[in-house]
């Protein structure tokens, strides 16, 4: 026997069938008007989970961004900076090479120093620059402090060696501007490696021309003393004073001695001394300073022109090795913004992902939510029609 | 002739009230509860005559309702069993609306906080980026208290619901013993109509509480809750009340009223709705709280031990961002010893967010799960020198605890709430590390540090300054003490702190080691803090802050998944179990058109008999006079 059915009953079913329907119709039409798959993470709870970490993810890649952003300003405002101080570097190596070929007056060296003491002084604000911020490009992780102060011809550094590192995408971070005292102070002198330096009392006219290790084994970092017994003969000491080597010269000679060799011109006087030694540190302010003071010396005397030619010399080498030292921070400040511009296509790669990831997990598909709308629509309407005629349906209409 | 007429008049009568059963059931096609009726006929026995029996009519054996007690039975399971789903279904979709909706979860202010502490990591000497990092703090805080109130908020509403719908318990429990005892007055002639009123508040019970039911000889029926307790023994009934939790006075606990007090009920042994909302409590609410304020806890606990780690733009030694309050302790309503406990967490990674109960054996304590009654591992004496320590807390008692004395302690639950912004002043932000190093400027060697690290915050507290300084490449000295080996890459390590080097030192280079000075632009105590969200600080150090956010979500949004399923499915049973009731007890208006047709023809037939065993009467009255 079929099932009896209650006239109460299949007019509860039907109205339960109409407002299903309608239900199921309220939620596409949600889906269609949100563009979500979800509203809640009731109707699909790990793909809201996943959601949310996704989209914590798409944030802190935002920030990274502005990370990138704001690194990227300073980092290209140290480069300019650089710039900056290596043209300055150049202009005194010029105005030294200038100087250094004897038929300048006495004034036209102090204009010379004058112009050598206005670069250094540039050289000092680029060293002070800020990010546009209120913060120094130069004093590490010190702020509110103006890094470099001038002060009796000596500038000192208010900074410290600090480095920050930064954030610029997920596992990249980069190093932000470099401390004023690798920039600026803890430059090598000489050509990177040893020294030359004529003794200050020397009364000859012996002029150094270059000083270089040969054999950096047999120098083995010492600080030597070349010596000249006579104009034309010298000899070379090590610290203890004990001779490592002697011999003969004439203007113009190469002297090799414990693996270094100098290279002279001029005569020397007996008892003039030169001193090889590890190339110590030098600051630029410093050397621009001493090539000022050697300037504005008077070389009227053979001997003064020796020394002039001497802190010339010398002035250029510390120069060219400055120069050269601002070139490889430039070259890693360099490296640093390409890896920024990396970072950027990283970023870019993982919003991109990220992004299609978020969409795949809570984006509507609005081709199947319009066609699962259209059938919802059909049946709803045929859940109405049905309703009517079923309760049109009596027995007693006919009685 | 007179057997005819009386013959006639018995079926008149029979139809005429089984016309009045059909209109009946016409009348009741719609009340809710209503069993159909039917006259059940039977033939007179015959009388009789000499060369047999002649049938002497029809007589009304019964007035039956017809409904079936197995079908009523399914139909009680299927209430209670929907009223306690449509509840949890409910209030577990308005756990997880607050939870996964992005205007009340926690999931923007969070990532706007990390971004924050980015933001202050890139730029530490930003007074913008720095006010910017409390101000989301704030707003973090604020939306954790918020989140934790509304939940609070639907705790209450369980409470005063649940106390609402026992009064309607109560009244239907009465109802039905009135019920039975005019039924079992009216004995075998009960009323079918008094029936269905039992039937449907005994239904009504069900939706409430989930019954099951016993029916006695004597008409009465029994009714016990799901769980076996009576509410309704004959004609009397068992008063259901609230009775406020021995540890949370401000929380109700089901009870039934016996012959010797207030018995608690489980919240196990009810079904029905009010079976659904304490199932919602102690499923989905209370654990998504406590969950909440463990994630609160250790988002705060380590926040503030990072700000610790570093110094401020002042200099000092980084404070407390945010303050929680000490996990919860409530003593039982019955304890008799004068214990007070003070709780402390030691260690978030070990913190679970079950409520715990600790209990005086009155030599030792022990403590267990407060849902499961499982025993958790306590180790300690619970002096200040050796706390009880369990799951995370540390518990230092005072005062003297009596044998049997119970104490529940909720580790986080009170987290959410109670978390708060301690810090005001941005410059308070310790974005540096405490401990930076300089290499001399007439270093010779190409040697930088690159990390100086304190190893030991309690030696390092004593740090004044020390150099570093190489002897040559192989070795060096600290503040003269030493040589010491050197080899590249190895860290160089001091009293309570350890400093890394790249490069290869020269001989004669000197490291100079001191204490980060006042405004420092240092970031490397703000870049540990923005990556706090990717630190594992739960659950032994397995799970990060951000997936044990995403893991609350993905929890209350399963819970109400799961509950809405189950309603649902829960509803194709009931309505296939209402088709079956119907299918004995509904009325069907076709039916009662064809019976009406039926027994109005058979009653116009039987007024031709009458009217037939006239005419014979009249024919042989006729026959006579002439």
């Amino acid at each position: 026997m079929s099932l009896r059915i209650s006239t109460a009953g299949l007019q509860m079913q039907g109205l339960q069938a109409l407002l299903q329907r309608q239900t199921q119709l309220a939620r596409t039409q949600q889906q269609m008007t949100t563009g979500l798959r979800f509203s809640h993470a009731a109707e699909d709870p790990s793909a809201a989970a996943q959601a949310q970490t996704l989209d914590h993810a798409v944030a802190a890649l935002d920030q990274f961004g502005r990370n990138a952003d704001q690194l990227e300003s300073r980092l290209h405002l140290q480069e300019q900076a650089l710039a900056d101080a290596g043209d300055q570097l150049q202009r005194a190596r010029e105005l030294a090479i200038q100087a250094n070929n004897g038929t300048l007056s006495q004034a036209d060296r102090s204009m010379l120093a004058t112009e050598v003491r206005q670069l250094r002084s540039g050289l000092l604000a680029i060293a002070n620059r800020d990010d546009g911020n209120g913060r120094s490009l130069f004093a590490g992780s010190q702020s509110h402090v103006v890094p470099f102060s001038d002060s009796a011809g000596r500038v000192s550094y208010a900074g410290d060696d600090g480095q920050n590192l930064v954030d610029v995408a997920p596992d990249q971070a980069l190093a932000d501007t470099n401390a004023g005292s690798d920039v600026f102070l803890r430059v090598r002198s000489g050509d990177g490696d040893i020294r030359g330096r004529a003794l200050p009392g020397n009364t000859g006219g012996g002029v150094l021309q270059g000083t270089a290790v040969t054999d950096h084994a047999s120098w083995n970092g010492r600080t030597l003393r070349l010596e000249f017994t006579a104009p034309d003969s010298w000899r070379v000491l090590d610290a203890g004073g004990a001779t490592i080597g002697s011999g003969s010269y004439a203007p113009g000679d190469s002297i090799d001695a414990g693996g270094v060799q100098v290279r002279l011109s001029g005569t020397p006087a007996s008892g003039d001394a030169f001193m090889l030694e590890p190339a110590p540190n030098q600051d630029i302010f410093s050397t621009l300073q001493s090539l000022a003071d050697a300037l504005v010396a008077p070389a009227g005397t053979p001997v003064d022109q020796a020394r002039l030619n001497n802190a010339m010399g010398s002035a250029i080498t510390d120069l060219d090795t400055a120069q050269n030292h601002l070139s490889m921070v430039r070259a890693d400040t360099g490296a640093r913004l390409s890896a920024l511009a990396d970072g950027a296509d990283t970023r870019a790669a993982q919003d991109e992902s990220l992004r299609s990831s978020l969409s795949q997990l809570r984006d509507v598909d609005y081709a199947q939510a319009a066609s699962q709308l259209s059938l919802q629509m059909t049946a709803l309407d045929a859940a109405q029609r049905t309703l009517l005629k079923v309760q049109s349906l009596s027995l007693f209409d006919q009685l | 002739m007179s057997g005819m007429l009386a013959t006639g008049s018995s079926a008149l009568l029979a139809f005429q009230r089984a016309l009045a059963t059909v209109s009946h059931n016409v009348a009741n096609v719609n009340t809710p509860g209503y069993s159909r009726q039917r006259v059940e006929l039977a033939a007179r026995p015959g009388q009789p005559v000499g060369h047999g029996y002649i049938g002497s009519g029809v007589d009304i054996a019964k007035l039956q309702r017809l409904a079936d007690g197995l079908v009523f039975a399914r139909q009680l399971d299927s209430s209670g069993e929907l009223g306690r789903l449509q509840q949890l279904s409910s209030l577990s979709a308005r756990a997880d609306a607050l939870t996964s909706d992005a205007a009340t979860s926690l999931a923007a202010p969070w990532s706007n906080f990390f971004a924050a502490a980015q933001g202050v990591a890139t730029d530490p000497t930003s007074p913008v980026a720095r006010s910017q990092l409390l101000a989301s703090g704030g707003q973090l805080v604020d939306r954790w208290q918020s989140l934790d109130s509304q939940l609070g908020q639907i705790d209450t509403e369980v409470d005063q619901r649940v106390t609402g719908l026992v009064g309607d318990a109560n009244r239907l429990g009465g109802e039905i013993a009135n019920l039975n005892r005019d039924i079992v007055a009216a004995g075998s002639n009960a009323a079918p109509d008094l029936l269905d009123a039992r039937a449907q508040r005994v239904e009504q019970l069900a939706d409430l509480v989930g019954v099951q039911t016993v029916a006695q000889d004597d008409g009465s029926l029994n009714v016990f809750t799901a769980g076996g307790q009576a509410l309704v023994l004959g004609l009397r009934s068992n008063q259901l009340s609230t009775v406020s939790d021995p540890y949370r006075a401000d929380r109700v606990q089901l009870a039934l009223q016996g012959s010797s007090g207030a018995v608690p009920l489980a919240a196990s042994s009810v079904s029905g709705e009010i079976g659904g909302l304490l199932e919602f409590r102690g499923r989905v609410l209370d654990p998504a709280r406590a969950e909440l304020g463990r994630l609160a806890t250790a988002f705060a606990t380590g926040f503030n031990e990072g700000q610790r780690a570093g110094v401020d733009f002042n200099g000092q030694p980084g404070s407390d961002m945010f303050t929680l309050p000490p996990p919860a302790v409530l003593a039982n309503a019955g304890n008799t010893g004068t214990a007070t406990l003070a709780t402390s967490v030691s260690d978030v990674s070990a913190l679970q967010g079950a409520d715990l109960v600790l209990r005086f054996d009155g030599s030792s304590w022990n403590a267990t799960r407060a849902d499961s009654g499982e025993p958790v591992s306590m180790t300690g004496t619970g002096s200040a020198a050796d706390p009880l320590h369990v799951a995370g807390i540390d518990i230092v008692l005072s005062g003297a605890a009596a044998s049997g004395d119970r104490y529940a302690v909720s580790p986080t639950r009170g987290a959410a709430a109670g978390i708060k912004l301690a810090m005001r002043d941005p410059n308070a932000i310790a974005a540096a590390a405490p401990l930076q190093a300089s290499a001399d400027t007439t270093n010779l060697g190409d040697a930088r540090a690159i990390t100086t690290t304190v190893t030991d915050p309690a030696a390092f507290a004593g740090f004044a300054g020390s150099t570093v300084e190489f002897i040559d490449a192989g070795q060096y000295t600290i503040d003269g003490a030493g040589p010491y080996a050197y080899s590249a890459g190895a860290p160089i390590a001091g009293t309570g702190w350890s400093m890394q080097l790249d490069g290869t030192p020269a001989a004669g280079d000197q490291f100079v080691l001191s204490r980060t000075p006042a405004r420092s632009a240092d970031n490397r105590n703000a870049r540990t803090l923005a990556a706090l969200d990717q630190a594992n600080l739960l659950d032994g150090g397995s799970t990060s802050l951000g997936s044990g956010l995403s893991q609350l979500t993905a929890r209350v949004g399963s819970d109400a998944q799961h509950a809405d399923l189950s309603l649902q499915a829960q509803q194709a049973i009931d309505t296939q179990v209402t088709a079956e009731r119907d299918s004995v007890s509904g009325v069907n208006l076709d039916e009662e058109a064809a019976d009406l047709l039926r027994y109005q023809q058979a009653y116009q037939a039987a007024a031709q008999v009458i009217a037939t065993a006239d005419t014979v009467f009249q024919t042989l009255l006729g026959a006579v006079r002439r």
